[in-house]
């Protein structure tokens, strides 16, 4: 090698060191910016788009069909009726604010460290849920669809509880194990997923179900707002079976951008006196009581998705049923 | 204890019956189950535990499959393999 050569060789190194460094340097400044900032940015976007979604023309001019969607599942369910002082304006604000800010920002929350993510929680009922977890016999978390609901799972993980297992649809394991769905293999991805979630279960850990997401021949029937809607009873099926404590969880965000967590009372799981199918009923029962609640009570947070298969999805309750029935 | 192929087939016959509550459907070693709709994913977890608890076999999750769930016999043979060496004719 001669000595020019060498210089050459030298001066290349230097100069992909360099190149290196920097782009190093870079990341690390766009870190710690991003760091420090992005909480600063979500809060400034939450405002402006709580301020927007509120504006009517704003609603017509980008969300007309959203607006028709939320205005007709306020039909539907007749939520007004069980709360007078409920506003639709204010629902239709939140479901925007919901479906357009918090859908963007959602993954990235779950991305931020605790330091900057546990300010933004707010958790009732944390007693409700130290006291189910102790009990070591696992923990069935029951949700709904709000955008919010994975959120519970974030802090759980970081007060570090561990194993925990979220239920999917058999599409969505399918698309996780890279294979191509088809309606004969998701009740094997579904009875597959149940499996592993017994064991999870019967190692003390947490189980977050959203019921009806499950398919089945055996679903329940059960009067929710002026309709009767399918429940699928698995969740039912595996506190019986392995002795776990069904905690409903609720998780909404606010017009601010901060999320309440709640954690409600357990599901009882009846007495021996009952038969097996009688208690199953009864749980499933139960959750929708709890499903019927946490809809009037932050019905903005639903996801839209949830509100157009309710509107398109069940006639209209008959007048056997009643809502006496659940609630 | 040994346990025949005949006395296995009998067994999951009289677990599918009573669990599928179809005292009128005759089901038989060969009658399709899934292509006759009588078995969703509830069904197939709750015939999981039930072949783990009965014939003290442990069902992975490679198991869970299409084919061994077809027939009873098929579901016969999944226990047959799963069965320890002792039990096997």
């Amino acid at each position: 090698m001669t000595v020019g050569q060498v210089k050459n060789y030298r001066r290349q190194w230097e100069a992909d060191a360099l190149k290196g460094l920097s782009k190093g340097r870079n990341k690390f400044y766009r870190r710690l910016v991003k760091a420090r900032w992005e909480p600063t940015f979500y809060f400034v976007e939450a405002r402006l788009m709580a301020w927007l979604c509120g504006q009517p023309w704003a609603q017509r001019r980008y969300w007309g069909k959203k607006v028709a969607l939320v205005q007709e599942f306020l039909r539907a369910t007749n939520l007004a009726m069980y709360d007078p002082a409920l506003q639709p304006a204010q629902v239709i604000r939140q479901a925007l604010f919901c479906d357009s800010f918090f859908f963007d920002w959602r993954s990235r929350l779950s991305a931020w460290p605790p330091a900057q993510w546990m300010p933004l929680i707010t958790i009732r009922g944390e007693e409700v849920w130290h006291s189910a977890y102790q009990q070591g016999k696992g923990v069935i978390l029951l949700q709904y669809h709000t955008l919010a609901a994975r959120l519970v799972f974030r802090w759980l993980a970081y007060m570090g509880v561990q194993p925990m297992l979220s239920i999917e649809t058999a599409r969505a394991i399918a698309a996780a194990a890279g294979q191509t769905y088809s309606a004969e293999m998701a009740p094997f991805l579904q009875a597959r997923q149940l499996h592993a979630t017994k064991s999870c279960l019967e190692a003390g850990g947490v189980v977050r179900i959203v019921p009806d997401l499950q398919q089945g021949n055996e679903c329940i029937p059960v009067p929710l707002y002026q309709r009767t809607r399918l429940f699928p009873p698995a969740f039912a099926e595996l506190a019986l079976r392995t002795g776990a404590v069904m905690l409903p969880a609720s998780a909404s965000v606010d017009l601010h951008g901060r999320v309440a967590i709640t954690f409600h009372a357990p599901l009882h799981t009846g007495d021996a006196s009952q038969s097996r199918s009688e208690r199953i009923a009864a749980i499933v029962k139960q959750y929708v009581a709890f499903l019927h609640t946490a809809w009037l009570t932050a019905p903005g947070n639903l996801k839209l998705g949830q509100m157009a298969s309710f509107v398109a999805n069940g006639a209209p309750m008959t007048k056997e049923g009643s809502m006496n029935d659940v609630v | 204890m040994m346990l025949s192929e005949t006395q296995i087939i009998q067994s999951l016959i009289n677990y599918l019956q009573t669990e599928l509550s179809q005292d009128r459907l005759l089901i038989t070693p060969e009658t399709a189950l899934i292509e006759a709709g009588l078995i969703d994913s509830l069904t197939i977890f709750k015939l999981i535990v039930f072949l783990e608890e009965h014939f003290t076999i442990k069902i992975q999750a490679e198991d869970i499959v299409v084919e061994n769930f077809a027939t009873v016999c098929a579901l016969q043979a999944l226990v047959q393999r799963k069965l320890p060496l002792l039990n096997k004719e």
